[in-house]
């Protein structure tokens, strides 16, 4: 008989078939390897920290908030109405009442550094009913808009965000968490939804006496609205803060400035810049965007010089009666003076700064043959602050 | 089936023919295994006879021994220091040597980065943390801290500017000799254009240099 050869079960000719693949494939492996393998070495360097600054070293720019006219030779308060409790206050253009969905703006400044967190931000809102027969409370409820979308919604036409009680002004200060960094606080818009409680045949207005918005970043910080928008009578109106930007929005002094210098007749402007202690200061200028209330002739012109105040202390001065600053005939044109301030130069000395403007018409003014005595009309007055923290 | 040994007759070819003769013949089997003994005792004898002469030998032997290839670092090494405070704009110089201190020549080198704690300052390839490496001739001359240096020798580029972050990086312009040093300056800047979301962030870089033989050759 013809000899055969043994053959696997079927059952094992599947293990066969694997174990000759995986033979292979070990055999193929190991060729390659040996074919690629080479000598090499490696040594380390590091590790190596690198931590940037706590704030980066940029010019944050607010305007004045609060403005003193003392043109006369007496301080009048002509700061933001909407950026203090001080009883200056500003109603609305309408009579409002619940649920018609009718809304004030208030459109927050960016004199923040970008890009820090915020803690315990809240919104601050003072109001109060306007009054009259049958009024009742003031209410409100509000949205936190940030680039153009609703972040956050406090409160409802069912449930107030809060109430004042008559024509007392109370002050509601609103936790608003959902704004957590700077680059929304910059800018930030509130939205405020208001109503007068009272008889609703006779809703009256809503008086406003603040709205700001309040946290910490490396210290307290206060934002002051610098656009207000009244849409209760469903037409919006807006109101620029007038010494916010070169908008055309002005504010004309009081009482025409005086022949020749006197230190009691100024414009004073405070700001409130928040720079965080311990910040390193390096500049900090004024701009004063600026012109004569109307044309000065007879060859004369409005001119100021200014002192710069760490709260009631001189800390130095920029022209003088002998040596103005700027001056100007023309009652149309502005211009554009920036003042750099070296002598504010930290921290302290930035969120105290008050400036005082001196202005008067150069050499004369009044009477026979001399130009008329002039007021001044400002445009904006911003002061820059460039810092950094470690 | 039919053995092969089987007759078949007349058809029954000479193998078989000769095989059914071999074992029908007790005799005849005999006869030829003992006339196979006698050649093959008559071959052994003859064989035996031919190789019985003079013999000689000489061996040669050789060792073949491997060489070693080592890359290390220092005296200079000054990746460890860190920087604090850094600004958009700001950049750290450190200096690190690199010996090759096996008897084998390197072929190329190779740099690797990785974050031990990561932050944008890593992960932002545009206005995250960059570096450059460059070479001395000599060895820097250094200065700080904070540290600089400057080169008396020659300088030339090993690294083009490049995010921190980086994986198996080529190097150029290195020596890679056996028994040579490079002097290295790496260079981490901060750009100008980091905003301000990389304000208040660390990282932790480490640095790993790697070499590898040079192309295999006749020896």
């Amino acid at each position: 008989m013809r000899r055969r050869g043994r053959h696997p079960s079927p059952e094992l000719r599947r293990p066969l078939r694997w174990g000759a693949v995986l033979g292979s494939a070990i055999a193929a492996f190991a060729v390659v390897s040996g074919s690629l393998a080479g000598l090499s070495s490696l040594t380390t360097g590091g590790p190596q920290t690198i931590v940037t600054k706590r704030i980066f070293s940029g010019p944050r720019s607010v305007n004045a908030v609060d403005v003193r006219d003392a043109s006369s030779g007496a301080e009048s308060n002509k700061s933001d109405a909407l950026s203090f409790a001080d009883g200056v206050v500003t109603a609305t253009s309408t009579a409002i009442a619940s649920g018609t969905n009718r809304y004030l703006d208030f459109t927050m400044n960016s004199g923040r550094p970008g890009g820090l967190p915020v803690s315990s931000p809240q919104f601050n809102f003072r109001l109060a009913s306007a009054g009259g027969a049958q009024s009742g409370n003031g209410c409100f409820w509000f949205e936190v808009r940030s680039g153009g979308s609703v972040i956050g919604t406090h409160g409802s036409y069912a449930a107030a965000a809060g109430c004042s009680t008559g024509t007392t002004q109370t002050t509601i200060s609103t936790s608003i968490p959902e704004v957590t960094s700077t680059d929304q606080l910059n800018g930030l818009l509130i939205r405020v939804y208001p109503w007068e409680t009272g008889n609703p045949g006779k809703t009256k207005v809503v008086n406003i006496d603040l709205a700001t918005v309040t946290g910490s970043t490396y210290s307290a910080f206060t934002a002051y609205e610098t656009s207000y928008v009244d849409n209760t009578s469903g037409t919006p109106a807006t109101t620029p803060w007038f010494m916010a930007a070169v908008d055309g929005t002005t504010y004309t002094d009081a009482t025409a400035w005086p022949a020749a210098v006197t230190t009691t007749k100024y414009l004073k402007l405070t700001f409130d810049p928040g720079v965080p202690a311990g910040s390193v200061v390096t500049a900090v200028s004024l701009k004063n965007v600026w012109h004569a209330s109307s044309a000065v002739t007879n060859g004369g012109t409005l001119c100021y010089y200014l002192e710069t105040f760490n709260g009631a202390t001189s800390l130095g001065t920029h022209g003088s009666a002998g040596s103005p600053q700027a001056c100007t005939a023309s009652g149309t044109v502005f211009a554009t003076d920036t003042i750099p301030l070296p002598e504010v130069n930290d921290a302290t000395k930035s969120n105290n700064l008050l400036i005082k403007l001196y202005y008067w018409v150069s050499p004369t003014c009044g009477g026979a043959g001399n130009p008329t005595c002039v007021k001044s009309v400002t445009d904006q007055a911003e002061a820059t602050f460039t810092y950094y923290l470690d | 089936m039919m053995s092969p040994f089987r007759v078949r007759g007349a058809r029954c070819q000479l193998p078989t023919t000769l095989s059914m003769r071999l074992f029908t013949s007790g005799s005849n089997v005999h006869k030829l295994i003992a006339s196979l003994a006698v050649l093959g005792a008559a071959a052994a004898i003859a064989g035996l006879g031919t190789y019985a002469t003079f013999t000689s030998s000489t061996s040669a032997s050789h060792t073949i021994a491997t060489g070693t290839l080592s890359l290390t670092s220092g005296p200079t090494n000054r990746l460890g220091t860190g920087a604090s405070l850094v600004a958009a704009g700001d950049s750290m110089q450190r200096a690190i040597d690199l010996n090759y201190a096996g008897s084998i020549s390197f072929g190329s080198a190779t740099l690797t980065t990785n974050a031990t704690t990561s932050s944008a300052l890593d992960t932002d390839a545009t206005d995250g943390l960059h570096m450059a490496i460059d070479k001395c001739s000599v060895a820097w001359t250094e200065s700080g801290p904070p540290y600089t240096y400057t080169c008396s020798g020659t300088t030339s580029s090993v690294l083009a500017s490049a995010p921190v972050i980086g994986s198996n990086l080529a190097l150029s312009n290195l020596t890679l000799t056996a028994g040579s040093t490079d002097h290295l300056r790496v260079t981490v800047t901060l750009p100008g254009t980091a905003g301000n979301s990389l304000q208040n962030l660390s990282s932790t870089i480490a640095y790993t240099f790697t070499g590898v033989q040079r192309a295999g050759t006749s020896q």
